[in-house]
């Protein structure tokens, strides 16, 4: 176990040699054995708190402690000119002076406002860009609010809908919530009547459409009869000519002739 | 405020709210432009604008599985968490069928067992068409969200049985309302 420990230690400073760390070549007797002693202990700790609380008391464990009174009464001072210097000048309180800013609450038409929200504005339009245009002459969205410029409608919602714009605009991102009162009384504005008109050209074209089916059923109806007619019409008639046909020629022809009439025999 | 919950929501069935929708789902509605022009930063009173305008029920459609107006106002709902008494007003409405169905929908998500029994079987004798990919009836849909596991692509949290309910006495046995 010595040799083993020994031998550790052996190579756990050639490791260190090796990473280029200042180390000192030499070790002499006493220090390794010493270097020896700590490693057991340490190693014995996990051993259970009787031998741990054993090595812990024969001062085997050189570990570094801290005065923890000295540090909290200088972290105390700190605290304490911080605050001199905040109350003196407000504007230069950090993160850690605990001032908690207020925002209001969420409000979308003020998110919206100010940059009139029309997706729609440039569509079609060509624009002739230089170095020199300003931004929100360039195309693409621009916020005033926050001296940006978007290239397209969905990064330009986001940037609308984002923390940062909102804070820029005094809004922190929490809505307020809605009682049941609201609720009720939005609902009650809404008029059935409204809501067929919003509705009505859809339902519109489904009855037109139902529309078109019976009409178009109802020519074909009639197509259909019409065609019957005429071919009623039609087979009267060839049953006409061909009664006609046969009547053409008097009875005495075939007799004298040998032949029947001259309308082909097919 | 946009895509988070309500920091003042509580926990449903174990997880954030809006966890009820699946991630890909939840994923396609917070990149709908629907949802960042129109839903972004509504309360429930303001939600109700957008409810009357429905005109539809469905989960996804298209080859894309695009996201429709109505399951991206159910997860606005779903982050909004608004009280109990304000999902009932959106179920009792009478004039909007639309609403009732958007009402029922996050009733079975976030509901408890009798709440939803109570409310929802009541809707089973509304007999209105709703529209759908193929058209639906409300009494068929409030069908489905007591008895199918998954309706317009969102998995349903497990309802337990009513039978094992009736067995605790916390609830009355099923006669059907239909008179």
């Amino acid at each position: 176990m010595a040799d083993k420990n020994a031998a550790a230690a052996g190579a756990k400073l050639q490791t260190r040699m090796k990473t280029g760390m200042r180390m000192r070549m030499y070790v002499d007797r006493d220090e390794k054995k010493e270097m020896r002693e700590e490693d057991e202990a340490r190693s014995s700790m996990g051993l259970g708190n009787r031998k741990a609380a054993e090595c812990r008391s024969q001062e085997m464990v050189h570990r570094r402690t801290w005065n923890v009174d000295e540090y909290q009464r200088k972290a105390d001072e700190r605290k304490a000119e911080e605050m001199l210097k905040v109350a003196a000048d407000p504007a230069s309180s950090s993160s850690y002076s605990g001032t908690v800013i207020r925002r209001d609450a969420l409000d979308r038409n003020r998110s919206r406002d100010g940059n009139d929200l029309q997706i729609d504005k440039l569509v079609g339009k060509a624009i002739v860009v230089s170095s020199n245009t300003p931004l929100e002459l360039s195309g693409g969205f621009y916020c005033k609010v926050c001296k940006c410029s978007l290239k397209d409608s969905m990064s330009w919602l986001d940037h609308i809908n984002g923390k940062k714009h909102n804070q820029a605009l005094g809004m922190n991102m929490r809505c307020e919530r809605a009682t049941l009162e609201q609720v009720q009384k939005r609902m009650r504005e809404h008029r059935p009547s409204d809501r067929k008109k919003a509705t009505q050209d859809v339902d519109d074209e489904v009855a037109a459409l139902d529309e078109l089916d019976s009409r178009i059923a109802k020519l074909r109806e009639e197509e259909e009869m019409s065609k019957e007619a005429k071919r009623v019409l039609k087979r009267q008639k060839k049953e006409e000519e061909r009664a006609k046909e046969k009547e053409g020629l008097d009875d005495g022809f075939e007799a004298m002739m040998g032949f029947g009439g001259f309308g082909g025999k097919k | 405020m946009a895509n988070k919950t309500d920091p003042l929501a509580a926990s449903v069935h174990g997880t954030n709210p809006q966890f009820l929708v699946e991630k890909i789902l939840r994923q396609k509605i917070y990149d709908d432009n629907y949802w960042k022009e129109h839903l972004f930063g509504l309360t429930a009173e303001t939600i109700v604008d957008r409810a009357m305008e429905l005109d539809h029920i469905g989960g996804t459609f298209g080859g894309n599985n695009k996201p429709t107006v109505f399951i991206q106002l159910v997860l606005k709902l779903l982050q909004l968490q608004p009280e109990k008494e304000i999902v009932l007003e959106f179920i009792r409405n009478e004039e909007f069928k639309y609403v009732r169905a958007l009402g029922a929908f996050y009733l079975r998500l976030t509901g408890r067992a009798l709440d939803i029994y109570q409310y929802l079987e009541p809707l089973l004798n509304d007999y209105r068409k709703l529209r759908v990919i193929s058209v639906m009836y409300m009494d068929v849909f409030i069908d489905q969200l007591l008895r199918d596991p998954m309706v317009l692509d969102v998995a349903l949290p497990t309802l337990p049985k009513r039978l094992n309910l009736e067995d605790l006495k916390l609830v009355d046995p099923y006669s059907s309302l239909s008179s």
